[in-house]
C-alpha cells in the first residue's frame, strides 16, 4: 500500500527573482519596519528532511526513507504581520525502506504570522525573524495519482543579512487525509518536514510606488527651497466686505495672477455668482496667513484668479466683491502643490435680504412636537436563530420539531420547495455560498415581504448580480467531516457606471472524510448572473447555477453490527473492487436552475417584483439490484452472529457455533474484508458465470440509477406598496407547473451483458404468467419478451409526476406607535396526478396514462402584534393558520406500478401560536418564547416487506395529529471583561402524537386490500406493563436542546467555545409495530408485554458536546481583505452519539412458541467524532 | 499649529426689538464620505477617483450630491424652515462643499461655508453652514487634535506616535443669532477601529470641553452648542465625563452641557446601526445657557418629550436584504447602491 516515513537530509539551493530598488512605503508601519522581509515580495529555496507516519486503517505501520527533498516558496507580507505564501515541499521518492515506492508531493499554501511584529515586538530590533504559519495542503502521491488535503503548520526562523538576503530554517507538520477520489484507500498520515535555505526579498516594480510616495519625494525636494523671501508686514485682519483691500506687497494684478516667491505652491480657482451661476469679474482675493495679508488677486473677466509662489502652510482667502456677501476660504497649501479651489460662489447680498425669514414662523408643534417613534432592529437579530443554526447542525437539531420541509425557501421571490417531497431546496446551491449569499429570513410564523411563508420560517435568497459581494474572492476550505477539500472563486462587480452588474461563482468539493468510509464527494458548482438597470425604474436580471457533481451516501446499520466492528461510522454501501474503495449508492445530480427577474420601481413607495423560474436536469441516486441471486449487502441480517443464536429460544436461532464463525468474520474485518464490506469482486464473479445460452451474460446484480428528474416552470409576481406612513402593504400571486420523470436505469451492468426489465417480485408469484411480469407491456406485445437493457437503458418503471399550484397571497404591516402588527393571508390551489408511461403488466388498465388529479384548496392566515416598551425591550405574539396540500409522494399508494390514489387524503391543518419577549440593547440580547402549535390529518406512504403476509406491501396511514409546544431561551450577555460575552440557549420542547390514525395496507402485486382504514392502536401511546400510559414523541430532533459558552469579539478576531448537551431524542416510528397485528401475534392473545415491548419507542440518552472556533480577517489598504476561520467540534470525541435511525419493518414471525412476534433490530446513524473545519480567503 | 481668524461682518444688521416667536434649527449630518472625482494632491482619495475602486465617477458624484441635497430638503420641508446652522463631516474639500450649497433642492438656502483642509490621512473634514440672514459670522477657527495637556493617561503613547497621529481638527465657528451671541463645535471624533483609540475620543471630548469653558469665561452668557459625529454614544465617558454631558436639564450647572440625545438612546432612537444594534453619534449638546439662560432656548420637539430628533425617511433606509432597517448607504459591501449615508442627521430647535 501506499506511505512511507521519508527521511532526507540536504543542502541548499537558492532561488531568484527579479528586483526593483522601490520600496512599498505605502504602509508606513512597515517601511518603519527593516525587517521582517522588509520588501513584501520573497521568494526562498531549500533542501530539508521529511518523515511521516502512516496511519492507513488496517494497516500496518509502514515507513521509509526518501530521496533529499526540496523545498521552494515564494509569498508576500501583505501586511507587517501577516502574509500568504505558496510552496512546493517534499517532492521525495520513497522506497528505501518499507515502503511501495510511491512518491509523494506536497504544495501548502501558508497563511504566515510574523511573531516579532505581532507578539514579541523587541524582536524587531534584531536581524533575526521568526514566523507562525498555518498550511493547507493539497498532496499528490506520484505516479500513483492519488491525491489528497491536510492541514499543517509550522515556524519560519531567519536571519537576515541585508535587506534582501536571509538564511532560513523551517520546520512544518502536516496531517494529510487520503482518499480524495473515494476510490482509494482511506486513512490519514502525518509528516514533519525541516528545512534550510535562503530566502530573497523584494517589491515589484515602480508600480508600487503610490502617487501619495510621489508627493512625499516632491516635497522632500521642496524642502531644500529657501525660506520664504520677503518680509511680510503686518496687518489687520480684514476686517470685512466695506474695507478695501489693504495693499500687501503684490499690487491686485486684475485678470492675471500673482507671484508671491520661488514656490511650486499656490492656490488658484474661480469666483462665481451663486445666483446668476456667472463669473465675477473683479473680485479681490485676498490671502491672509494667520491675521497677515500676503497679496490680493482680483479676478478676470472669467472669475479667475491665480496666487503663485506660496509656501506651504495654511492660509485664507477673503473673497469680496461689491454687493455680494464677503467670503472666507481657508485653504492649506502641501506638498508644493498648486490648490485648485475650482469654483467659489458668492451670494449676492440682495438675495440674503430678501430671504424670507422663515425664523418667524411658528413652529408647527401644536402637539408638542414631532411624533417619531424608535426603530430597534430586534427583527433582524433573532439571537436564538444565530446561537443554533450553525452550533446545533451536526446534532440534527430541528427547531420546535417541525419537520424541515415546513421551512419555506424563497429565490427571487419563487417558493422552492421540492413540489413533490416538499424538500428545502438547499442542494441546489450547495458549494455556491457566495452567488446566494445575500439573504432575508424570518422566524416562525412572521410575516414575510417575499411571500406569504409558513409557521416554520421563511427565507428569500437573492441571487441577482448585484447583491453578489463586489470583488474577486477566493477560499480554501478543508474540514474532516465531509469532504476534505472545496475550492471556491467568486466575482461580483457590483452594479456599474453602465447599469450593468455580473457576478459568477464556481466551486469544486472533493474527497472523503476522517469518519465514514466510502463517503466522498466530487462535485463541482457554478453560477453566473448578469443584472441590467434600465433607466431609474427597471431592473432585468437573469441568472443561472447548477452543481453537477456526485457524492458517496452512508448507510445505517444496527447497533450490533456497529459492535462487531468497533466502528459506529461502520458503511455498509462500499466494498473493495481490486483493492480500491467503491461505493455502490452514489447521488448523481445536475439539475440547473434559470432564472428571468424584472424589478420596477415607479416611486420610493411601490416596487413591483416579477419572476419566470426553471429548474430542470437529472438527479439519479445509484443502489444495486439483482435477479435470481443472493441480497448482496454485507450486513444483511443473515449475515450477522444473531441470525444464528440468540439467547431466548423462541426465536429458534441455536446455532452458537455458525454464530461464532459469523462473530470472528466481523470482529477481524481486516482478515475477512470481503464478507463485512460488499464484495464487488464476487458480484463481478456471478455475473460473468450467468451465460445466458447464447454466449451472452445475463447480468444477476447490477447497479441501478433511481432518477427524479424534474422540469419545473414558475412565476411569482409580488408588489411592495408603503400605503401610509404607518402601512406597508405586501401581495403576490405565484404559479407553478412540475412535470418529474421518475425512471430507473442501468448505471453499471456489472461485467455482464444486459439485464431484462421485469418485476422480480411479480415473478415470484405469476412466474407463468409472463404479461404479469412485465414493467414495459407494450415493449412486451411489440417485440415478444421484455427487452434486454444496457447500461444507459431505463427499466423498472417510468412515469411522470404532475404538480400544478397557484396563489394569490397579501400582508400588511401596520405601526402605530410602540405598537406594531401585521395581518397575511394566502389563497391557493394544487393539484397534483400521476401520468404513467409504460403499460405495467400486474396493472394494465390503471398503469399507463393520467391517473385522477390529488385536488386541495390551500392557504392560510397570519397575524403578529409587537409592543416596544422604551427602546430596549419588546413583547409580541404570533399566530397563524395554515392548510397545507399532501404532496405528490403522500398522495400514491405505489407510483412505481400504478395509478392508485390513497383514500381519504386531506389538507394537513396546522395552528401555530407564539409568545416572546425580547431584551437587546447595549450588547445585551436575551430573547425568551412560548410556542404552542398542532397540526392536524398528516399522512405517510410507505411500502415494505410483510412478514406475516410473505408479501411486498404498500402501506398508508392517514389521520395523524402531532402537538408541539415549549419553551425557547436564547441569550447573549457581556461580561465585565471587555469584549468578552456569555451566551447560550435552552430550549425545551415536547412534541408528541395526539391522535390515532388510520391505516390501509394492500398487496403491492395484486392490489389486494388486506387492511382497510383500521387504527393504528398504539401510534401516539401504550400502556406499558405497569398500566402506565407512555406517550410517543415525534422523531428527528432533541426535544431538549442548551448550550453554554463565551464569545470573544476583537479586531476581526473571534474566539468562540461552548458546551452543549442535548437529550430527549427518540427513534423515528414504525407504524407496524404499533399496530394490534403485531402486538397480538401469532396466538391472537394481546399480553400487556407483548404491547410494552413491540410498540414502546426507544429513546436516545442525552450526551454532551464541547465546541470551539477561532478565526480573524485583515483588511489590507482598504482594498484587501484575508482571513480564516478554524472550528473545531465535538472537542470530546464523543462517537456515541446517536443522531437518527430508523426501525426496520419486519418481524420475527416463526417463533417456536407461536405466542409473539420480534422485532427487528432498529439501525441508527451516529454524529462524526472530533472534526474540524479550516476556512482560509482571501479577497482582491 | 495655532491658526485663528477673524473675521467681522459687517453687513448691516437690523436688530430690532423682536417680540416674534423666532425658532432656529441647529443640526448636524454626517455625509458620508462626500468626496469629488478630482485627486487632491496629498491626501488619500484614492478609492474616490473614477478609476478607483469605487469607481467614483460624475454620474455617482452627482447622484451623491442630489442626495445629500434631497435630505437637507426634507428637513426644511419638515421643520418648515432651512437650518440655521448645519454641522457636517466626512467631506473631503471645499470644492464638494460648493457643489452642495449650489444643488438645486437647497440653493434657495444660500448656505454660507465655513471650513479648513484638515490634516485627517484620509482627507475627510468636518465644516459648518450657516444662513447669512439669520446667523452673523464673527470668527471661526480650527482647533487640532492635541495629546497633551491631558487629564487622561497617554503614557502607552510613544511621543513619536503622539507627533505622527493625524486626525480631524474640531471646528470652532463663532456668530450671533438674534443678537444672541453663540458658539458652535463641529467635530468628528476618532473611530471605534484599532487597539489604542478608546482614549481618543475622551481626549478630544476634552478639547472641546476646555477650550468652551474658556470661550464661556470670556464670553459671558454665551450659547454653546457642541456637534458631531462622535464616534461614542452620549452615554458613553467622553460625553458624560469629558464632555459634562447630563440627561436632564435640572442637572445642568454652568460647568455643563446639556445631552438631550441621551435620553433618546436611552429609549431606542439611533442615528446609525453597527452588527445590527442602534447607536446615536451624531451627538448635539447645549450649554447652560440654552437650558437655563434667557432669550433663545432648546426645544422640545418630539412628542415624548425629547429635545432633539433623528431625521429619517423610509427613503433614507434599507427596505429589504441583510440590513433591512439600517440607513441606506452610497456604498455596500463594497458595491455602488446609490444610497444617502450610513448616518440620518440629528438635530435640535432653539426658539424664544
Amino acid at each position: 500500500m501506499l506511505k512511507k516515513l521519508t527521511s532526507s537530509l540536504l543542502l541548499f539551493a537558492c532561488a531568484c527573482v527579479y528586483a526593483s530598488a522601490a520600496e512599498d512605503s505605502t504602509d508606513k508601519l512597515r517601511a518603519a519596519d527593516p525587517l521582517p522581509f522588509s520588501q513584501g515580495w520573497f521568494a526562498g529555496a531549500g533542501l530539508g528532511a521529511n518523515i511521516g507516519a502512516d496511519g492507513l486503517k488496517g494497516d500496518n505501520p509502514e515507513f521509509s526513507i526518501g530521496l533529499p527533498g526540496m523545498h521552494l516558496y515564494a509569498g508576500k507580507w501583505i501586511t507587517p504581520a501577516f502574509g500568504l505564501r505558496f510552496g512546493i515541499q517534499g517532492l521525495h521518492a520513497a522506497g528505501f525502506y518499507g515502503a511501495d515506492g510511491y512518491e509523494f508531493l506536497a504544495a501548502p499554501v501558508d497563511l504566515m504570522v510574523n511573531i516579532p511584529s505581532l507578539l514579541i515586538p523587541s524582536l524587531k530590533k534584531t536581524p533575526f525573524d521568526f514566523s507562525l504559519y498555518l498550511s493547507a495542503v493539497p498532496a499528490w502521491g506520484l505516479p500513483s495519482g492519488y491525491y489528497a488535503f491536510g492541514v499543517g503548520g509550522g515556524l519560519q526562523a531567519s536571519y537576515s543579512f541585508n535587506d534582501n538576503w536571509a538564511a532560513f530554517a523551517d520546520a512544518r507538520g502536516s496531517i494529510i487525509g487520503q482518499n480524495i477520489t473515494g476510490i482509494l484507500n482511506q486513512g490519514i498520515f502525518a509528516t514533519a518536514a525541516v528545512s534550510v535555505g535562503a530566502q530573497y526579498s523584494f517589491s515589484l516594480g515602480k508600480k508600487a510606488l503610490t502617487p501619495e510616495v510621489a508627493a512625499q519625494d516632491a516635497k522632500a525636494s521642496e524642502q531644500a527651497a529657501p525660506e520664504i523671501p520677503q518680509e511680510v508686514p503686518a496687518g489687520e485682519p480684514a476686517p470685512g466686505i466695506a474695507e478695501t483691500a489693504v495693499s500687501g506687497i503684490n499690487e491686485p494684478a486684475p485678470g492675471s495672477g500673482v507671484v508671491l516667491g520661488e514656490y511650486t505652491g499656490g492656490v488658484k480657482g474661480v469666483i462665481v455668482n451663486r445666483t446668476a451661476k456667472s463669473a465675477v469679474e473683479g473680485a479681490r482675493v485676498k490671502l491672509y496667513s494667520g491675521a497677515s495679508e500676503l497679496a490680493t488677486v482680483v479676478t478676470d473677466a472669467e472669475g479667475n484668479f491665480s496666487l503663485q509662489g506660496v509656501p506651504d502652510g495654511m492660509y485664507s482667502l477673503v473673497i469680496e466683491a461689491p454687493e455680494f456677501y464677503a467670503n472666507q476660504v481657508n485653504v492649506t497649501v502641501n506638498d508644493g502643490y498648486m490648490k485648485n479651489m475650482f469654483k467659489l460662489s458668492l451670494t449676492p447680498s440682495q438675495v440674503i435680504e430678501n430671504a424670507d425669514d422663515a425664523s418667524l414662523q411658528e413652529f408647527d408643534m401644536d402637539d408638542s412636537g414631532y411624533n417619531d417613534s424608535p426603530t430597534v432592529l430586534f427583527g433582524s437579530n433573532d439571537i436564538f436563530a444565530s446561537l443554533t443554526s450553525f452550533n446545533f447542525s451536526s446534532v440534527r437539531y430541528r427547531q420546535r420539531g417541525y419537520a424541515s420541509e415546513s421551512q419555506t425557501v424563497y429565490l427571487a421571490g419563487v417558493k422552492m420547495n421540492d413540489a413533490l417531497t416538499g424538500y428545502g431546496p438547499f442542494s441546489l446551491w450547495s458549494g455556491l455560498n457566495e452567488g446566494l449569499r445575500a439573504k432575508e429570513s424570518v422566524s416562525g410564523s412572521d410575516i414575510f415581504q417575499y411571500g406569504f411563508g409558513g409557521y416554520n420560517g421563511a427565507t428569500q435568497f437573492f441571487g441577482n448580480a448585484s447583491s453578489v459581494r463586489k470583488g474577486l474572492r477566493a477560499s480554501v476550505l478543508t474540514n474532516s467531516a465531509l469532504y476534505r477539500l472545496r475550492l471556491m472563486l467568486s466575482y461580483g462587480s457590483g452594479q456599474l457606471d453602465n447599469g450593468w452588474s455580473y457576478a459568477f461563482n464556481v466551486s469544486a468539493r472533493m474527497g472523503g472524510n476522517d469518519w465514514v468510509d466510502g463517503v466522498y464527494y466530487r462535485s463541482f458548482a457554478y453560477f453566473g448572473a448578469v443584472e441590467k438597470k434600465l433607466g431609474d425604474k427597471h431592473t432585468l436580471g437573469l441568472v443561472t447555477f447548477a452543481t453537477p457533481g456526485q457524492r458517496g451516501a452512508q448507510n445505517g446499520s444496527t447497533q450490533e453490527v456497529y459492535d462487531l466492528m468497533g466502528d459506529n461510522m461502520y458503511n455498509s454501501n462500499w466494498g473493495y473492487q481490486n483493492g480500491k474503495v467503491r461505493n455502490s449508492r452514489v447521488r448523481k445530480t445536475f439539475e440547473p436552475v434559470t432564472y428571468l427577474t424584472w424589478k420596477f420601481v415607479p416611486s420610493d413607495d411601490l416596487e413591483v417584483n416579477a419572476t419566470l423560474l426553471w429548474r430542470t436536469g437529472k438527479n439519479g441516486y445509484t443502489a444495486l439490484d439483482w435477479y435470481d441471486a443472493s441480497d448482496p449487502r454485507p450486513d444483511y441480517y443473515r449475515n450477522l452472529p444473531s441470525y444464528f443464536f440468540n439467547e431466548n429460544p423462541d426465536y429458534n436461532r441455536l446455532n452458537p457455533q455458525k454464530a461464532a464463525w459469523a462473530r470472528e468474520v466481523w470482529t477481524h474485518s481486516g482478515t475477512y474484508r470481503d464478507l463485512t464490506h460488499l464484495n464487488w469482486d464476487r458480484l463481478y464473479t456471478v455475473n460473468s458465470l450467468s451465460d445466458d445460452g447464447n454466449g451472452r451474460l445475463r447480468s444477476k446484480y447490477v447497479q441501478e440509477e433511481r432518477h427524479i428528474d424534474q422540469n419545473d416552470l414558475n412565476f411569482a409576481a409580488r408588489v411592495k406598496w408603503n400605503a401610509l406612513p404607518w402601512m406597508k402593504v405586501n401581495g403576490g400571486v405565484n404559479a407553478r407547473i412540475n412535470r418529474t420523470e421518475y425512471y430507473k436505469t442501468i448505471a453499471d451492468l456489472l461485467g455482464g451483458d444486459y439485464f431484462v426489465n421485469i418485476d422480480n417480485f411479480a415473478e415470484r408469484d405469476f412466474a407463468v404468467n409472463q404479461e404479469a411480469l412485465q414493467n414495459d407491456l407494450d415493449y412486451y406485445y411489440a417485440h415478444g419478451s421484455a427487452q434486454k437493457v444496457k447500461k444507459g437503458d431505463k427499466y423498472g418503471y417510468d412515469y411522470y409526476a404532475q404538480v400544478r399550484d397557484a396563489g394569490l397571497w397579501a400582508n400588511a404591516e401596520l405601526t402605530r406607535g410602540n405598537l406594531s402588527g401585521n395581518i397575511g393571508a394566502r389563497l391557493g390551489t394544487q393539484a397534483s396526478w400521476r401520468d404513467g408511461l409504460w403499460k405495467k403488466g400486474l396493472f394494465p388498465d390503471n398503469s399507463k396514462g393520467k391517473s385522477d388529479k390529488a385536488s386541495f384548496v390551500t392557504g392560510g392566515v397570519k397575524a403578529n402584534a409587537s409592543y416596544s416598551i422604551g427602546g430596549k425591550m419588546r413583547v409580541f405574539a404570533n399566530f397563524g393558520w395554515f392548510a397545507d396540500a399532501p404532496t405528490f409522494t403522500q398522495s400514491f399508494v405505489s407510483p412505481r406500478t400504478r395509478n392508485t390514489m390513497v383514500d381519504g387524503l386531506k389538507t394537513v391543518k396546522t395552528l401555530t401560536t407564539d409568545l416572546n419577549w425580547q431584551y437587546f440593547s447595549n450588547g445585551y440580547n436575551v430573547k425568551l418564547t412560548g410556542f404552542f402549535s398542532t397540526m392536524k390529518d398528516g399522512s405517510k406512504v410507505m411500502s415494505f416487506y410483510d412478514d406475516l403476509q410473505n408479501a411486498f406491501t404498500n402501506f398508508s396511514m392517514t389521520g395523524i395529529d402531532q402537538r408541539h409546544m415549549g419553551v425557547e431561551l436564547a441569550f447573549r450577555v457581556p461580561l465585565p471583561i471587555a469584549n468578552l460575552a456569555l451566551q447560550g440557549v435552552f430550549a425545551y420542547g415536547n412534541y408528541i402524537y395526539t391522535s390515532t390514525p388510520r391505516m390501509t395496507q394492500t398487496v403491492d402485486n395484486s392490489e389486494t386490500v388486506t387492511i382497510k382504514d383500521e387504527p393504528v392502536t398504539y401510534w401516539k401511546s401504550h400502556t406499558d406493563v405497569d398500566g402506565k400510559t407512555v406517550k410517543h414523541f415525534v422523531a428527528g430532533t432533541p426535544q431538549l436542546a442548551t448550550s453554554l459558552g463565551l464569545s470573544w469579539n476583537k479586531n476581526y478576531w473571534f474566539v468562540d467555545a461552548d458546551v452543549e448537551y442535548f437529550g430527549n431524542s427518540y427513534l423515528d416510528m414504525n407504524p407496524l409495530y404499533r399496530t394490534r397485528y403485531a402486538t397480538t401475534g401469532p396466538d391472537g392473545y394481546e399480553s400487556p408485554l407483548e404491547v410494552d415491548y413491540m410498540a414502546s419507542q426507544e429513546k436516545f440518552p442525552g450526551f454532551f458536546l464541547l465546541n470551539a472556533s477561532v478565526g480573524k480577517s485583515w483588511y489590507i489598504h482598504y482594498k484587501y481583505q484575508l482571513g480564516f476561520s478554524l472550528s473545531a467540534k465535538n472537542l470530546l470525541n464523543n462517537t456515541e452519539v446517536r443522531t437518527g435511525g430508523y426501525e426496520q419493518t419486519r418481524l420475527v414471525d416463526n417463533t417456536v412458541g407461536k405466542e409473539r412476534y420480534y422485532r427487528f433490530d432498529s439501525k441508527y446513524f451516529y454524529m462524526s467524532g472530533f472534526n474540524y473545519m479550516l476556512n482560509i480567503y482571501f479577497r482582491f | 499649529m495655532k491658526r485663528f481668524i477673524t473675521l467681522i461682518a459687517l453687513a448691516v444688521l437690523t436688530i430690532g426689538a423682536c417680540a416674534q416667536k423666532r425658532s432656529y434649527v441647529i443640526g448636524f449630518y454626517n455625509l458620508e464620505n462626500l468626496f469629488d472625482t478630482y485627486h487632491d494632491e496629498g491626501k488619500n482619495d484614492y478609492q474616490y477617483l473614477p478609476d478607483g475602486q469605487n469607481n467614483w465617477t460624475e454620474a455617482k458624484y452627482a447622484q451623491k450630491q442630489k442626495n445629500m441635497a434631497r435630505v437637507i430638503r426634507a428637513m426644511r420641508d419638515d421643520n418648515g424652515r432651512y437650518h440655521t446652522i448645519l454641522g457636517v463631516s466626512e467631506i473631503e474639500n471645499r470644492h464638494v462643499l460648493e457643489d452642495l450649497v449650489n444643488e438645486p433642492a437647497i440653493a434657495d438656502a444660500n448656505y454660507q461655508i465655513v471650513h479648513y483642509d484638515g490634516p485627517d490621512r484620509r482627507g475627510v473634514d468636518v465644516a459648518l453652514f450657516y444662513k447669512p440672514e439669520q446667523f452673523k459670522l464673527i470668527e471661526s477657527q480650527s482647533i487640532p487634535f492635541t495629546f497633551l495637556p491631558s487629564s487622561i493617561d497617554f503614557s502607552a503613547w510613544t511621543k513619536e506616535e503622539m507627533d505622527h497621529f493625524k486626525t480631524r481638527d474640531i471646528l470652532f465657528v463663532r456668530g450671533t443669532i438674534d443678537g444672541e451671541m453663540f458658539a458652535f463645535y463641529v467635530a468628528h471624533l476618532p473611530s471605534r477601529l484599532g487597539g489604542k483609540g478608546a482614549d481618543l475620543r475622551p481626549r478630544g471630548a476634552e478639547i472641546i470641553y476646555d477650550h468652551a469653558m474658556k470661550v464661556q469665561q470670556q464670553y459671558p452668557g454665551i450659547k454653546i452648542v457642541v456637534m458631531g459625529d462622535m464616534n461614542d454614544n452620549p452615554s458613553d465617558v467622553s460625553m458624560t465625563k469629558y464632555l459634562h454631558g447630563r440627561e436632564f436639564i435640572k442637572d445642568v450647572t454652568p460647568t455643563d452641557f446639556y445631552s438631550p440625545f441621551l435620553s433618546m438612546l436611552k429609549a431606542g432612537y439611533s442615528s446609525l446601526y453597527y452588527r445590527g444594534e442602534g447607536n446615536i453619534y451624531d451627538i448635539i449638546l447645549t450649554n447652560h445657557a440654552l437650558v437655563h439662560g434667557e432669550g433663545l432656548q432648546i426645544k422640545k420637539i418630539n412628542k415624548k418629550g425629547y429635545y432633539g430628533r433623528v431625521f429619517k425617511k423610509d427613503w433614507m433606509t434599507n427596505q429589504s436584504g441583510q440590513y433591512k432597517g439600517t440607513p441606506f448607504r452610497t456604498f455596500s459591501g463594497g458595491a455602488y447602491v446609490g444610497g444617502y449615508s450610513d448616518h440620518y442627521p440629528t438635530y435640535i430647535v432653539v426658539s424664544k
